[in-house]
């Protein structure tokens, strides 16, 4: 009988990479618009919604790259 | 934009914006930084103790892997930190001279307008417990208006309550004034 361990290291890294950056973008791509959403329809200066678009862009936007790029290396 | 949606009377002033004291905010972002930790926490526990790594673990194969991995809890820790400004952002009150209008920014699509005219308020209590909150002048308001049985109008984590509760009494008393000497005006007329 196959243990956890094993079918783990039976899976490809590669596999696990992809399926992990497919969920990350899946995820991102949702909570971004309902963010979007939120700040385009319920805020009160626009100041702010700029500066917190720049900021959730500036943070985010990198480690989604970091993680694409990880998934085409390995 | 929020105020175009609201659309203020002709005339209309917005006295004060509130929204919940800074400690609250600061507290949920504080335990999310916590956890956006947790990586390093590990890291030294793995190199602390070798009999929890295989002989055969080379830290230069496995880089990428954990790069992607510690990238993969930093976005989520990120958006989680995202998530709980916008609710913070998003959940204000706003004093009009003529009415109070409360906005509850629970979650993404749980979201609560109320309103009330200041004419109809009938009390307003003030609540301060705890050693922060009386530290660092911050609480609950309970606004109770004429013929509404249920407890609408509450808050938590309001800065300086007593004061809020001064103005919002200080601008019903103005309305009230207001009202009924254009009332007596009428009659005179």
């Amino acid at each position: 009988m196959t243990s956890n361990l094993q079918l783990f290291e039976a899976i490809p890294l590669h596999s696990i990479t992809t399926l992990g950056f497919y969920l990350a973008a899946a995820i991102y791509l949702a909570f971004t618009v309902i963010f979007y959403y939120h700040w385009n329809e319920y805020s009160v200066e626009p100041i702010v919604t700029k500066i917190t678009a720049i900021a959730y862009l500036a943070t985010t936007l990198p480690l989604m790259i970091i993680m694409g790029l990880i998934t085409l290396v390995i | 934009m929020l105020f175009e949606k609201i659309e203020l009377e002709i005339g209309e002033e917005v006295l004060t914006v509130v929204r919940k004291h800074w400690f609250i905010i600061t507290a949920e972002i504080l335990g999310i930084i916590l956890a956006s930790l947790l990586p390093v926490f590990l890291a030294a526990i793995f190199i602390v103790i070798p009999a929890l790594h295989p002989a055969s673990f080379v830290l230069a194969e496995q880089l990428p892997l954990i790069i992607f991995a510690v990238s993969f809890w930093l976005l989520f820790t990120l958006l989680t930190c995202f998530m709980i400004w916008t609710h913070y952002y998003l959940d204000l009150w706003m004093i009009t001279d003529r009415r109070v209008i409360a906005i509850d920014q629970i979650h993404f699509f749980n979201r609560k307008v109320s309103s009330f005219r200041l004419e109809r308020l009938q009390d307003i209590k003030v609540a301060i417990n705890g050693l922060i909150p009386t530290l660092l002048n911050f609480g609950t308001i309970h606004v109770h208006t004429a013929g509404n049985n249920e407890d609408n109008f509450v808050s938590t984590g309001l800065p300086d309550p007593r004061e809020l509760q001064a103005l919002i009494q200080k601008a019903t008393d103005a309305r009230l004034t207001n009202l009924h000497g254009a009332a007596t005006q009428t009659i005179i007329n």
